[in-house]
């Protein structure tokens, strides 16, 4: 009875249900009354006769051995499988028609139809969705819960539907004329993009999936017939047009004209993507124009890139590396291009000036900075200063700063660090001309920048005390804030150990005042008063880069006061030795023996060579030698300055002698020397404390010289710091290690680690391992 | 839209004025006005599954909870809880059988949640913690096991039943 | 209507010999049961006046005698009788339509009036029990209450003892394809061939825990895998008869496996766990506490297969060493939870290379990790800063300088165990105590067993105000009067702490029962410890 009757309910329903479902397919307005009573039909025929189920297990089971047994499936048989059922078939056969009347049309004529149809078939769906939900909720729900993976919502099932008998045996036509349309809008062609939108719309729409796992959601959206359907066709056209216009527009434009295209092209695409396509197709779209248009053209771009360098068009520049930055690892190979160019440049343009350069550290170091700020400002404008591209900037300064026509023809790579000291130097003294602050600050900067480059930082070290020593000595500085600001910035970037000998003899200085002032209390203390007017810096020896000078007879006139100051000082700080540092004193003599009493500032040697024509006022060159004691070399450049400023006379040659080309190595020890008495000056002060010149350019090649010696020593206490750390390591990673270890200062050559390792092995600070040789070991 | 009205039609022809927003917490109501739009306002919704009582209770339970927070989706994993019926709620439902079950059919016809679960979980509670026996009687059920049937049902259900 | 009527004379007369067949009534004769079937119909037809409680009066007053009647509906009170008349008055439409019906039907009114999915809706709030009960009801109800729809997830844990093969082969037939989980944890009885039914019954099963089901064996496994393919979520944990054999059959069908745990099933050898890692590549939980045979190449295999693990329980797996957790580590950076107590040969490399890739650990179990250190420590905690839970038991090499970092990196920590590392001091529980996430987040310490603790910990941990429990029991310095003042500050701190004899206690009703208390009142209590409260 309840099959049948079952049947005929189904029939009942389905007559009711016909007419409402054929207006709603034929996008007919609804009434809400109208819509009321088919949702009520449908419940009403779904919700289960409770006396009928009842009498159904009574009477058509049998009852054998006790209880008929249901598996749960069918053991409640909720109602709805056979409208759904009839939904589905009525569905097919609707959409059977539609895609008759679709079959034949192309272009867009086909988009129209198929996007105006499918915009009601899914209005039309989600109202019949609506009014049957009452399937959804209980026999669909039960279904799925069941595990059936082939029952969908009625409206899933009618986007089923409507895939498998419209989208089907249409999509090619369908995706084909999208494609068209947008080959048409690429080709600056106005359309209709509404067509497309609701194309994609509708496949995007189809791609629904059963979830495999349990889940709340019996389908979840995937984009499957959108990808599978359009897009990848939509790729391969989108090559294909690119691949085209890449080659036919670089036939008749300039890279640049190109690039410029190019990114007008990937804009638009962006804008096609956000208007009508679907948002996931952005990236791999890009991607794709990316390849066909930047990636496949690389050769073409770098080659342009060496062009615009060249011609410094900065602007163009910018636009290439921002394409090619899209592609990755491309950089690489630009960053290379530009690493050359700034080299060469750099390279090239010290040669130009290399002439001065040579002995002008204001040439030199300018020029390099130059040269650096062009480029700095090239990485910020045109590679947004890309750490890359900074790296390269970095890359090509070191290699030209340290290596260029002028270190080469100093036959030195220290070259460099020797002229940035001395361009320190100038800035550093008293009467530079770089007067304003802002100005000096400025400079300093500049400085660090070009300090950074260096390798040689050891070099720049020792000039830089040398000639801190003399400013100090000499008090030569412009400011002590200068000073300061300097050393601090040293340390800055190498750090407390390289710079704490530079502050030392900064603070001798500041000790030396206050120990000044004392001693002359201690003079008035004790009454001492026949010392001359006196002053004195005390330098610790280790932090000075000055060595003992060559000694001599102090004369009796000097005497009184160097012995009160040693023995005040001795008394002071018990143990310590003093050391008179001649070559860097001086001091001041008046003129008795003319009537126009002059001041002579003079060098002590200078002073003492003069103090002997007190006694005198003739010498021969030889008792000269005896009386001071003085080496007979520096004597010998003494009286030459003495000479040449015409204090003293050799009566042995004749006045016009004493030109340039004269040399000390000219004056004879049997020649003898008097005191000019009728001496006479323009001026009232005379300062004959010049230095001597070649003393000058014997420090410089002695920092040189000892540059060599000093590092090993270095390069040898790294060693000796490494191992006992590590106690055993291998020969190889030692030298990684020292190499890591001195970077901040020098770049230490191979063959002399080697040789430092083997001294040290000779002293047993190390020991070769004896089963495996190339492993150290530290002894204690 | 706050106070737009619609009319719903009770199974013996009474009209109920309802604020749209009130006879929304029905999806059937809810999806039907998203279907059709609410321009003509002079339609009258028949409701031919509820009479006027019942009408009138659901209106009433609508109009106290309109502004709860929609329920939670069904989901297997959901708390068999049923104690947390509100105090308004179990006042509400404090009614004959005849009409909580006619508050549950009208609660499935309008896909009223909340109140389907609400009267639901009141027959459950009806149901726990009775003897098969007791349920009978509640229910007013009759036993239609043969002695035989009702041993062996006994047995194969008595693994939950703490010994 | 002839039918019916039939049908409702033959169902009455049915449930009074029922009745009769129950025992309810004793010694009536058949004529008696004639007027008791005319009184019954009576009463009801009063009783449905929508007032269906009184319908068990019907039933009730069997006996016949209207005397009886009356004071049984006195028991109801006369505040129900009002309702009653007012429903009368205010709703008769109602009342007689249901009038007129319940004269025709005696049936019950929740079976006429709802459909069969209401009713299912109804029992889906049901507990097993209640639903066990209710398949006892009537025929009707039998197959409501037995539908796979009301058991998609089964848990059997609390009926362990009761459960034996049967009852899962009728469960397992009545769920058919609606079973999603099955929890049988310690169900004892359960054999291989209950399980195959299962299996055949239940293709679409999801999640089963068949943890400690002793008699199983690959056989169950196999059948799994021939069935169930959509098999997520599996524990065999302590399944001793499984073997590498059973795990290749289960991987070889089972690649959604996303949760497995094969902890003590030592049989199980690197070979089983390759076939699993590689079958498997959606594993995110893999639990194998004890196997002996997790050794570096099936960590290995894991690492490479299954770059999605999140949890990883590895406690006890003896011959793992650094090389093969450190892959793992490389490989599966989204680990949030691992398990490597008791691992002893694993040093500071692993925790280094945690701090380097596995940035979102928030768990991490490092029981008797002997050889960690503080400088192991230190790169974890900077790498893992969303750490809630760290578990340090026995990591001796560990001092302040871990717990340092520990307060200065890792602002979510919420659990830490210091228990037995020996050179935690003062100074260390200072760092925690003064980290502003600790003081706000900060709820278990243990640091039982740290001897040089003294009461200043205590002091610095009164700025941990979320502090649940404390763990202080044999650090000897801890006095009681330390241990008063945080209880004073927090009242509903457990703590627990242990008094060495020679701590004089004070007088206290606890003392004579248990030597080392001054009292008690937290059942974690063991004699070794106790709570101040």
């Amino acid at each position: 009875m309840s099959q049948t009757n079952r049947h005929v309910k189904l029939d009942e329903v389905w007559a009711k249900l016909l007419d409402g479902i054929n207006h709603v397919y034929q996008f007919q307005g609804m009434k809400k009354p109208a819509y009321m009573l088919l949702y009520t039909h449908v419940y009403d025929y779904c919700i289960s006769n409770p006396n009928q189920s009842r009498t159904v297990p009574g009477t058509s089971r049998v009852h054998i051995g006790g209880l008929s047994r249901s598996n749960g499936q069918d053991g409640a048989n909720i109602v709805g499988g056979e409208l759904y059922n009839k939904l589905k078939n009525y569905l097919k056969d609707y959409l059977k028609d539609v895609c008759q009347s679709g079959v034949d049309l192309q272009g867009e004529g086909v988009l129209r139809f198929y996007t105006n149809r499918w915009e009601k078939y899914q209005f039309s769906s989600k109202v019949m969705n609506d009014f049957c939900s009452y399937i959804n909720r209980h026999w669909v729900q039960r279904e799925f819960n069941s595990g059936r993976k082939d029952i969908y919502e009625i409206y899933t099932m009618a986007m089923d539907s409507w895939q498998k008998v419209v989208f089907q045996p249409l999509h090619k036509q369908v995706t084909h004329a999208c494609l068209d349309l947008i080959k048409s809008e690429r080709n600056n062609e106005i359309i209709n993009t509404r067509l497309i939108s609701g194309v994609i719309q509708s496949y995007v729409a189809l791609g629904f999936t059963e979830e495999l796992t349990n889940s709340s959601h019996i389908t979840s959206p995937t984009l499957t017939i959108y990808r599978d359907y359009f897009e990848l066709y939509f790729l391969h056209d989108t090559e294909q047009f690119y691949r085209l216009e890449a080659a036919t527009f670089l036939v008749h434009n300039s890279v640049t004209e190109y690039l410029k295209k190019v990114a007008t092209r990937l804009d638009e695409e962006v804008h096609r993507v956000q208007s009508y396509l679907h948002p996931s197709t952005l990236s791999i779209l890009i991607k794709k124009v990316e390849e066909v248009l930047i990636r496949d053209q690389l050769d073409a771009i770098y080659t342009e890139a060496k062009k615009l360098l060249r011609d410094e068009r900065y602007q163009d520049l910018a636009l290439l590396f921002k394409l090619t930055n899209r592609i990755p690892n491309a950089t690489n190979e630009l960053k290379k291009i530009v690493e050359n160019h700034i080299y060469e440049m750099g390279i090239n343009t010290i040669e130009r000036v290399s002439g001065t350069a040579i002995n002008d550290p204001k040439v030199y170091i300018e020029t390099v900075i130059d040269i650096h700020k062009k480029f700095l400002k090239l990485v910020q404008e045109s590679f947004n200063g890309e750490q890359g591209f900074t790296a390269a900037l970095d890359k090509a300064c070191g290699k030209f700063i340290n290596n260029n026509v002028v270190t080469q023809s100093a036959g030195s790579t220290t070259k460099s660090p020797e002229l940035l000291a001395r361009y320190c130097d100038a800035l550093l003294r008293k009467g530079s001309k770089a007067v304003e602050e802002t100005d000096l600050e400025e400079k300093f900067n500049q400085i660090m920048i070009v300090f950074n480059y260096i390798e040689d930082k050891d070099v720049y070290q020792k000039f830089y005390s040398k000639m801190l020593a003399k400013r100090l000595v000499g008090q030569l500085s412009a400011s002590d804030d200068y000073e300061e600001s300097m050393i601090s910035k040293l340390k800055q970037a190498c750090g407390f150990e390289y710079t704490s000998k530079l502050q030392r003899m900064f603070q001798d200085i500041g000790v030396s005042k206050t120990l000044l002032t004392e001693y002359e209390k201690y003079c008035e203390n004790h009454s001492i008063t026949d010392t001359a007017d006196f002053s004195v810096m005390v330098l610790s020896s280790n932090s000075w880069p000055f060595s003992g000078s060559s000694n001599f007879v102090i004369p009796l006139e000097l005497k009184s006061t160097f012995n009160s100051f040693t023995e005040f000082y001795t008394h002071r700080h018990n143990g310590r030795k003093l050391t008179w540092l001649h070559q860097h004193s001086k001091g001041e003599l008046q003129t008795y023996f003319t009537t126009q009493k002059y001041i002579l500032q003079v060098s002590t040697y200078q002073m003492v060579v003069l103090l002997l024509f007190n006694k005198v006022l003739t010498w021969t060159v030889e008792r000269l030698q005896d009386e001071t004691q003085i080496k007979s070399e520096l004597l010998l450049q003494v009286i030459l300055g003495l000479l040449k400023s015409k204090l003293l006379i050799c009566t042995d040659i004749n006045d016009d002698e004493i030109d340039e080309d004269f040399k000390e190595s000219d004056i004879k020890t049997h020649y003898s020397i008097r005191l000019s008495t009728d001496f006479r000056s323009k001026k009232l002060r005379i300062n004959l404390n010049v230095p001597l010149k070649s003393v000058e350019q014997k420090d410089i090649e002695g920092v040189h010289r000892t540059i060599d010696e000093d590092r090993k020593m270095v390069i040898q206490a790294a060693i000796v710091r490494i191992m006992k750390a590590r106690q055993t390591l291998r020969h190889a990673l030692l030298m990684q290690e020292v190499i890591q270890q001195l970077s901040s200062r020098f770049r230490p050559k191979i063959p002399v680690i080697k040789k430092c390792i083997d001294v040290l092995i000779e002293k047993e600070y190390l020991e070769r391992q004896s089963n495996e040789k190339d492993v150290l070991r530290y002894l204690a | 839209m706050a106070g737009h009205k619609i009319k719903l039609q009770s199974s013996d022809g009474d009209t109920f004025d309802v604020e749209v927003e009130i006879a929304k917490q029905s999806a059937t109501i809810k999806t039907m006005l998203e279907d059709l739009g609410m321009d003509e306002e002079e339609d009258v919704i028949p409701l031919p599954n509820v009479n006027s009582a019942i009408l009138k209770k659901v209106i009433q339970w609508a109009t106290h909870h309109k502004d709860d927070p929609p329920p939670p989706e069904d989901d297997e994993n959901r708390e068999k809880n049923t104690n947390d019926i509100s105090s308004w709620d179990q006042d509400f439902l404090k009614v004959d059988q005849g009409t909580l079950f006619e508050l549950i059919l009208a609660a499935n016809y309008l896909d009223i949640k909340g109140l389907l679960d609400v009267t639901c979980k009141t027959v459950a509670n009806m149901i726990k913690g009775k003897t098969p026996e007791e349920i009978r009687r509640t229910f007013n059920i009759k036993n239609d096991f043969t002695p035989q049937e009702e041993e062996q049902i006994k047995k194969e259900n008595e693994w939950c039943e703490e010994k | 209507m002839a039918t019916l009527h039939t049908f409702l004379k033959r169902t009455v007369g049915q449930r009074l010999s029922n009745i009769n067949n129950l025992g309810v009534t004793s010694g009536n004769t058949d004529s008696s049961s004639d007027t008791s079937l005319s009184t019954t119909e009576r009463l009801n037809d009063q009783a449905n006046d929508g007032y269906s409680s009184t319908s068990t009066l019907g039933v009730l007053s069997i006996n016949g005698d209207d005397s009886l009647r009356r004071p049984l509906l006195h028991v109801h009170t006369k505040i129900r009788q009002k309702e009653f008349l007012s429903r009368l008055i205010h709703n008769t439409t109602v009342m007689n339509m249901e009038h007129e019906q319940s004269m025709n039907d005696n049936i019950c009114l929740l079976d006429r009036k709802l459909p069969k999915e209401l009713i299912l809706r109804i029992f889906s709030y049901l507990d097993y029990k209640s639903l066990c009960r209710c398949a006892q009801v009537s025929k009707y109800w039998n197959t409501l209450a037995s539908d796979g729809s009301n058991w998609q997830s089964i848990n059997l844990k609390n009926f362990q003892r009761d459960v034996d093969g049967n009852v899962l082969d009728h469960l397992s037939k009545q769920c058919g394809s609606f079973l999603k989980q099955l929890f049988i944890e310690n169900c004892k009885f359960i054999t291989d061939s209950n399980m195959r039914n299962l299996a055949n019954n239940c293709s679409n099963l999801e999640r089963i825990n068949m943890k400690h089901c002793t008699k199983l064996s690959n056989t169950t496994l196999h059948h799994l895998s021939k069935h169930c393919s959509y098999l997520v979520y599996i524990n065999m944990a302590s399944c001793h008869l499984i073997d590498d054999q059973g795990i290749k059959m289960l991987s070889s069908n089972c690649s959604n496996l996303e949760w497995c745990d094969i902890s003590w099933c030592m049989n199980i050898t690197e070979n089983g766990i390759q076939s699993l890692a590689e079958s498997c590549p959606k594993l995110t939980v893999f639990k194998a506490e004890g196997c002996t045979h997790m050794n570096n190449k099936a960590a290995k295999e894991l690492a490479i297969n299954c770059p999605k693990l999140l949890f990883l329980d590895i406690n006890r797996c003896s011959s793992l060493t650094d090389e093969g957790l450190l892959i793992i580590v490389e490989h599966c950076t989204l680990l949030d939870t691992l398990i490597i107590a008791n691992c002893r040969n694993l040093t500071d490399n692993i925790l280094v290379a945690l701090g380097q890739h596995c940035h979102k650990l928030k768990r991490l179990d490092a029981t008797l990790c002997s050889q960690f250190t503080d400088a192991g420590f230190s790169a974890l905690t900077q790498g893992c800063p969303s750490l809630e839970r760290l578990d340090l038991e026995d990591c001796t090499a560990v001092t302040d300088e871990t717990l340092r970092h520990l307060a200065n990196n890792c602002p979510e920590i919420k659990i830490l165990t210091l228990s037995r590392c020996e050179q935690i001091t003062d100074e260390g529980v200072r760092y925690i105590g003064s980290s502003t996430s600790a003081q706000e987040k900060l709820l278990i310490l243990e640091l039982d067993n740290c001897p040089t603790i003294t009461d200043t910990s205590i002091d610095h941990l009164l700025a941990c105000q979320n502090l649940k429990r404390l763990d202080i029991f044999d650090c000897q310095q801890v006095t009681k009067n330390g241990i008063k003042k945080i209880q004073t500050y927090f009242p509903d701190l457990k703590v627990h702490a242990y008094f060495a004899p020679r701590t004089p206690t004070q007088n206290n009703q606890h003392t004579t029962s248990c030597p080392f208390c001054c009292c008690t009142s937290c059942s974690a209590c063991t004699s070794s410890c106790c709570t101040v409260s």
